[in-house]
């Protein structure tokens, strides 16, 4: 029977050794393909800690810092009131980690109305996407007084996940510097963020480990 | 995309025009591993396993052919939890890098003992390679391509079968002339079959 078509077609379609042969070199490729597909094998494989500063701060000055004694949970609403708060378990970690890395690299902690150099605001969410600049009604009950909210000076941070994901969020405000509109800038931010998953006793070593290696990365904390 | 359009039309009329006057068609895949050099090694310093190429060989003269080739090589390595910086921001975690290189090339082949048991050869390659770039980091991934052109040289064996050849053979792709970045070399070692399919 005469084949039309282009030559080299021609020759596969009449040879049913060729064809054998290429389908299976396509299924080779195809195998091939699929086996670089690697997948994480640990939860902490998926730990991403974020850090950003405002470059013209001077960390170098401030010596004193207040933290409260809760981990806000955030749900991406605006709101003034009291909001919901972390379980003790989890917060209790993250806070003393936030104070032992603070201490250690020099700061001292004092009372929110003892006129600290810097606040530290914790927060966490499980939510899909969440706006931080919204973040500013949650903390009303720690901080109150400020009509505008927190701003970030020269940057900004996309958080936004479609992933079922927890985020740990750390604020850094200085009080002393209210604009014009009452607002505050925030001077240091850290977002990590990991999968929910395992247990308590993980959740709170990848914690200490996330959060250490926050202030690891941001070497302007430490005091000459 | 428009570029690649040409270099597609380009690649099809040599390799048409190669096959009308061929004296005789042959068929190959090869098996391929392969190894990054030169800037990219810097992104993903291993060697990829998961390479493979189907090869369209058209004898013009006893000793020279055109080749038609196209191939595909994978690339992956997992870097352990490090810190990257970009101004004043700075991310910790664990990456996942991927580079995915398909390579078409259209070339000329010179053996030089086409009547002998072992008949070793020599190529001369060029067409363009599309290259997909991709960072897992933490449940964030990003990701880019380009469409490069490319040379390469070959040297192998072809080891005579009957109407099949075992062959083996090395190469170095080496993408060019539009800048730098992005710009891929690899090692290539490969070892596959040739069949006279007419």
């Amino acid at each position: 029977m005469a084949c039309y078509e282009f030559k080299v077609i021609c020759i596969f379609k009449k040879n049913k050794s060729m064809k054998k042969l290429l389908l299976l070199g396509s299924l080779t490729v195809v195998l091939l393909g699929a086996c670089v597909q690697y997948d994480p094998v640990y939860t902490d494989d998926l730990d991403l800690v974020v850090t950003n500063y405002d470059k013209e701060f001077s960390f170098s000055t401030k010596t004193t810092f207040s933290i409260p004694d809760s981990v806000v949970l955030i749900d991406g609403s605006e709101f003034d009131g009291s909001p919901e708060f972390a379980k003790p378990a989890y917060a209790d970690t993250l806070l003393g980690r936030i104070r032992k890395n603070m201490v250690d690299r020099g700061w001292t902690e004092v009372a929110e109305n003892n006129n600290p150099d810097v606040i530290i605001l914790p927060s966490a969410f499980t939510t899909t996407v969440v706006d931080i600049y919204y973040s500013y009604g949650y903390w009303n009950w720690y901080y109150p007084g400020y009509g505008g909210g927190w701003y970030y000076p020269y940057w900004g941070f996309p958080v936004a996940s479609t992933y079922k994901t927890g985020t740990m969020l750390v604020q850094m405000i200085d009080p002393s510097q209210v604009n014009t509109s009452d607002n505050i800038p925030v001077v240091w931010v850290s977002i990590i963020n990991g999968l929910l998953e395992g247990k308590s006793s993980s959740y709170n070593r990848r914690i200490t480990t996330t959060i250490d290696q926050a202030f690891t990365q941001s070497p302007y904390f430490k005091k000459d | 995309m428009q570029k690649l359009k040409y270099m597609t039309v380009i690649l099809i009329v040599l390799m048409t025009a190669g096959i009308s006057k061929a004296q005789e068609l042959r068929f190959g895949f090869d098996y391929k591993i392969a190894s990054l050099s030169g800037a990219q090694k810097n992104f993903i310093d291993a060697t990829s396993y998961a390479g493979a190429s189907f090869s369209l060989n058209s004898q013009q003269t006893e000793n020279a052919a055109i080749t038609f080739e196209i191939g595909y090589n994978s690339f992956y390595q997992k870097k352990n939890s490090d810190t990257y910086s970009f101004g004043t921001v700075s991310l910790t975690g664990v990456q996942y890098r991927y580079l995915t290189s398909v390579p078409v090339m259209v070339g000329v082949n010179y053996g030089f003992l086409p009547d002998g048991m072992i008949n070793p050869y020599i190529g001369f390659g060029g067409g363009f390679v599309y290259n997909e770039y991709r960072v897992d980091m933490g449940l964030y991934s990003i990701s880019d391509e380009a469409w490069k052109f490319a040379i390469r040289p070959e040297a192998g064996l072809l080891l005579g079968l009957g109407n099949t050849d075992l062959k083996l053979a090395a190469s170095f792709l080496q993408n060019t002339f539009n800048g730098n970045e992005y710009n891929v070399s690899f090692f290539n070692y490969s070892i596959g079959f040739v069949k006279t399919i007419q």
